[in-house]
C-alpha cells in the first residue's frame, strides 16, 4: 500500500513541479506584490493598503465585476442545463450519435481567437448573416457588439457555444458510469422516464455535476480571450470584465501592485463561488 | 471541518485558475534567423545582437526580409529579430529589463517614448553615433524621436490617415475627384450610399433600412478618436502636450469634431454604424471609401479591387490628419558590452539606409531618400502629401493609459459613445477630460 503510494507520488511530482513553479509561486508573490507599488522595472515600494483601499473605490473595478457576475449569470446555467440534456439525447441509441458526439465537441477545440474571429463576422451589424436571416423574417437588426445593452449578451452566447460541447462529454461520462440495473430495477417498481431522471440520473451525476460547476465557474470568471478579440471591453466598459481589466492595470498601465490586487480579488471571488456550489451540492453528503 | 472545505475550494481554483501574477496574453514569439543559417565564413567572431518590434501583419514578412538581407550582407553582425503584439511586447521587454537582458534595439511608438524614458529604461548615448542629420528626414518623423528636448531614438516610419476609394464605384456615380473638404465628403458619400432598389442617399425614397452599399467606413474603435484629434487640429487647437497635468480642452471645438463624424453614421447615413472592419468591408464591395492608414495597402496590391487614395479631407479652418510614426530605440543595458552596442548602431544605420524597402510594408519611411522610394509606389502620394500636416499625440509619461486603445481608455470610451451610442458631443468633451484629467492626478 505504502509503495502505491509512493508511486502516485512520483506520478504526480512532475506536474506538482510544474504547478509550484509557475502557478502557486507567482500566485502567492502575487500576494506580496498586492502591497507594492511597482512597473516591473523599478524596485517595489512598500504601498501599504493603498492598493486594496483603491480596490474599493474604484468605480471601474465595480463595473468589471458586476459584468463578470452578469457574464455568469448568462453562462453558467445554460452551460449546465443544456449540455445535460445534450448528454442525455445523446446517450439514447440514435442514428448518426457518435457524428453528433464529435461535431458538438468542435466550438471547444477550436481556439478562441478563431471563435473570435468567426463570430465578429457572424454579428457583424450591417453585413453579418445573422442580421441578414432576422431582416427576412423582419425583427433587427440587433447590434450584437456595438450596443452596450447586447455586447455582453452575444459574448455569452459564443462562450455556451463553445463549452456547451466539452461540459456534454463530461455528462455523458458520468451518464455511462449509471448502472442500467437501477433503470431496471425503477422500471419494474414503475416509475416514469422522468421520476427515474429526478431520481436516478440527477443524482447519480451529481459529482459531475459539481465538477462541470466548477470548470464553468473558473472559465467564465476568467473569460478573457473571447473578449480580448471581439470587443475589447466595448463598448465602453460594458464587455471589461475582472480579468480583462486585471490586465490593461497590471500589463499596459505596469500597475503591478493594482493588478495583483485585482488577481485576489479574482481569486476570492472564485473560492465563494465554488464554496457556496459545494454547499449547495452538498458534496460530503 | 470548515476549514478544510475552504481550503479544498482554495487548491481547487489554484489549479483551474491562472495565476495572480501571470496571465498576460503571451503569443508565440516570430523569431527569425538562425546564426548558423546567416553566417558562414565570416571575420570570426560574430556578434549576436536582438531586435524586437510588434509587426503582426504583411509588415512583419518585409522587416523580417529586410533582417535576413542585413544578415547575409555582412557576416560581422548577427540580428535575431523577435516579433509579437505591442502590449505583450513591451511586457517582455520591461520583464527581461528587470532581468538585465533587454534587446539591443527596440521598436516603439513615439507617444510610448515619455513612459520608458521616464522609467530609465532607453538610453539616448548611441544616438549620435548613427550619425543623422536632421535634415534627411520628414520634420514629423525626426520630431517624434524626441523627449523632453533629447533624442532618444531614430525615425522608421510615418503613418497618418488617408481616404481609400474604390475607383469603379467612383465611375459608376459619375464622380470624378475624391472628396477634399467636409463638405465635399458627405456629398460623395451620399451618392455613394444605395439601397436595395438602387437609390442613392441624396435621393427620394431612399430606405435607409435596406442599404446595400454604403459610401464611406472608418473603424468605430479608438481611431474615431484619432479622427476626433485630427479634427481638433483642423480647428487650430491640440489640447495634449508631453507635459500636461490637466488637459486644458476646449469643449466646444471637441463637440464640432464629434457632431461631424456623428452626422455621418446618423444623420446622413453614409457610414454602416457599429462597423468592425471596413478595408474588408472595402474589398467586398460593402463600402465605397475609407478612412485607414497606409498599413492597409500590401492588403489592397492583393486584392482585385480597382483602389486610390487622398489626403484626410479638411473639414475645418487647417489640413490635419492623424499621424503616428515607429521608431528604433536602444535599451539601457547594466552591463554594456562595447561590441554588442556597436554593432545595434551599425544595424539601425543599415536599417535608416535601407528604408525603401520598408516602404513595402505600406509604411512611410522617415527617411527622405526612403520617401522618395515610397513616392514611386501605387497609393502613398497623397498620404506622403499630408505628411506636413499630420499631428502626432504627445509623449506623454502615462500616455499608454491615456490614450490605450483597450478598454476602460478615456479615448475609446469618447469614441464610442460618440460613434455607437450617440451621446450628446458635449457630455462626451466633458466626461473625456473628466476621465483623462482624473488618470493624470494619479
Amino acid at each position: 500500500m505504502k509503495s502505491q503510494g509512493k508511486v502516485a507520488a512520483l506520478f504526480l511530482l512532475p506536474y506538482l513541479l510544474v504547478f509550484l513553479v509557475f502557478r502557486f509561486g507567482p500566485s502567492v508573490a502575487g500576494l506580496f506584490i498586492g502591497f507594492m507599488k511597482w512597473n516591473i522595472v523599478g524596485d517595489a515600494q512598500f504601498a501599504g493598503l493603498a492598493n486594496f483601499k483603491k480596490l474599493f473605490n474604484d468605480p471601474i473595478f465595480w463595473v468589471s465585476f458586476k459584468n463578470t457576475l452578469l457574464f455568469l449569470l448568462l453562462t453558467l446555467p445554460p452551460l449546465i442545463v443544456f449540455s445535460l440534456l445534450m448528454a442525455v439525447l445523446l446517450n439514447q441509441k440514435l442514428r448518426f450519435r457518435n457524428a453528433v458526439r464529435t461535431i458538438s465537441i468542435i466550438p471547444y477545440v477550436l481556439i478562441p481567437a478563431v471563435v473570435g474571429i468567426i463570430w465578429n463576422w457572424l454579428y457583424d451589424n450591417n453585413f453579418g448573416i445573422l442580421n441578414y436571416y432576422l431582416k427576412l423574417i423582419g425583427l433587427g437588426p440587433i447590434e450584437w457588439l456595438t450596443s452596450e445593452k447586447w455586447a455582453l449578451f452575444s459574448i455569452a452566447l459564443v462562450t455556451v457555444w463553445s463549452y456547451l460541447g466539452y461540459n456534454m462529454i463530461l455528462y455523458l461520462a458520468g451518464l455511462q458510469d449509471i448502472s442500467a440495473d437501477l433503470y431496471e430495477a425503477a422500471k419494474i417498481d414503475g416509475a416514469t422516464g422522468a421520476q427515474a431522471f429526478m431520481r436516478i440520473t440527477l443524482p447519480m451525476l451529481k459529482p459531475i455535476t459539481s465538477m462541470v460547476i466548477t470548470l464553468t465557474l473558473v472559465n467564465t470568471i476568467q473569460i478573457f480571450d473571447q473578449i480580448f478579440v471581439m470587443t475589447n471591453g466595448g463598448p465602453g466598459t460594458a464587455t471589461l470584465t475582472l480579468v480583462q481589466y486585471l490586465y490593461g492595470t497590471a500589463f499596459q498601465n505596469y500597475n503591478l501592485g493594482y493588478g495583483s490586487v485585482l488577481g485576489i480579488a479574482t481569486l476570492v471571488i472564485l473560492i465563494v463561488f465554488v464554496q457556496i456550489q459545494s454547499r449547495l451540492l452538498k458534496l460530503d453528503d | 471541518m470548515r476549514m478544510k472545505r475552504w481550503l479544498a475550494s482554495f487548491l481547487t481554483v489554484m489549479l483551474l485558475a491562472l495565476p495572480l501574477a501571470g496571465c498576460a496574453a503571451d503569443p508565440k514569439p516570430q523569431a527569425a534567423n538562425s546564426p548558423a543559417a546567416a553566417n558562414d565564413g565570416g571575420s570570426g567572431k560574430v556578434v549576436n545582437i536582438d531586435f524586437w518590434g510588434g509587426w503582426t501583419g504583411p509588415d512583419l514578412n518585409t522587416m523580417e526580409g529586410l533582417v535576413n538581407k542585413f544578415n547575409q550582407e555582412q557576416s560581422d553582425i548577427h540580428v535575431e529579430f523577435t516579433s509579437l503584439q505591442w502590449t505583450p511586447l513591451f511586457t517582455k521587454f520591461l520583464t527581461e529589463m528587470k532581468g538585465g537582458n533587454p534587446p539591443d534595439v527596440l521598436v516603439m511608438h513615439p507617444f510610448e517614448l515619455g513612459q520608458f524614458v521616464e522609467m530609465g529604461v532607453l538610453d539616448s548615448a548611441p544616438i549620435p553615433g548613427v550619425g543623422m542629420e536632421t535634415g534627411n528626414y520628414s520634420s514629423f518623423a525626426w520630431g517624434g524621436t524626441f523627449y523632453k528636448g533629447e533624442q532618444y531614438a531614430v525615425p522608421l516610419d510615418v503613418h497618418m490617415h488617408g481616404l481609400y476609394y474604390n475607383k469603379d464605384l467612383y465611375n459608376e456615380a459619375g464622380i470624378t475627384n475624391p472628396p477634399l473638404t467636409g463638405e465635399e465628403l458627405i456629398a460623395i458619400a451620399q451618392k455613394l450610399t444605395i439601397d436595395n432598389k438602387g437609390k442613392r442617399a441624396d435621393e427620394e425614397g431612399f430606405d435607409e433600412n435596406n442599404i446595400v452599399q454604403y459610401g464611406l467606413g472608418f473603424s468605430m474603435n479608438h481611431h474615431v478618436f484619432y479622427q476626433i484629434y485630427a479634427l481638433l487640429n483642423q480647428q487650430g487647437h491640440n489640447p495634449f502636450t508631453e507635459d500636461m497635468t490637466a488637459v486644458e480642452l476646449d469643449e466646444d471645438k471637441m463637440a464640432n469634431a464629434i457632431a461631424f463624424l456623428q452626422d455621418l453614421v446618423f444623420k446622413y447615413k453614409v457610414v454602416p454604424k457599429g462597423e468592425k472592419s471596413p478595408v474588408d468591408d472595402f474589398m467586398g464591395g460593402k463600402v465605397a471609401m475609407f478612412v485607414d492608414g497606409p498599413w492597409q495597402m500590401p492588403k489592397l496590391e492583393e486584392s482585385n479591387i480597382q483602389w486610390a487614395s487622398s489626403p484626410y479631407p479638411k473639414v475645418f479652418d487647417n489640413s490635419a490628419a492623424w499621424g503616428a510614426a515607429e521608431i528604433l530605440t536602444f535599451p539601457l543595458k547594466k552591463n554594456n558590452d562595447p561590441d554588442k552596442a556597436k554593432a545595434a548602431v551599425e544595424f539601425v544605420k543599415w536599417l535608416d539606409s535601407n528604408s525603401g524597402e520598408w516602404a513595402k510594408s505600406g509604411q512611410l519611411p522617415s527617411s527622405n531618400v526612403g520617401m522618395q522610394t515610397a513616392q514611386s509606389m501605387e497609393g502613398r502620394e497623397a498620404f506622403i502629401n499630408s505628411l506636413d500636416s499630420s499631428v502626432l499625440l504627445p509623449s506623454h509619461p502615462k500616455a499608454a493609459q491615456i490614450f490605450s486603445s483597450t478598454a476602460p481608455s478615456p479615448i475609446l470610451t469618447a469614441a464610442q459613445d460618440a460613434i455607437l451610442n450617440n451621446k450628446d458631443p458635449h457630455e462626451i468633451a466633458k466626461q473625456l477630460k473628466k476621465d483623462m484629467d482624473s488618470l493624470l492626478q494619479e
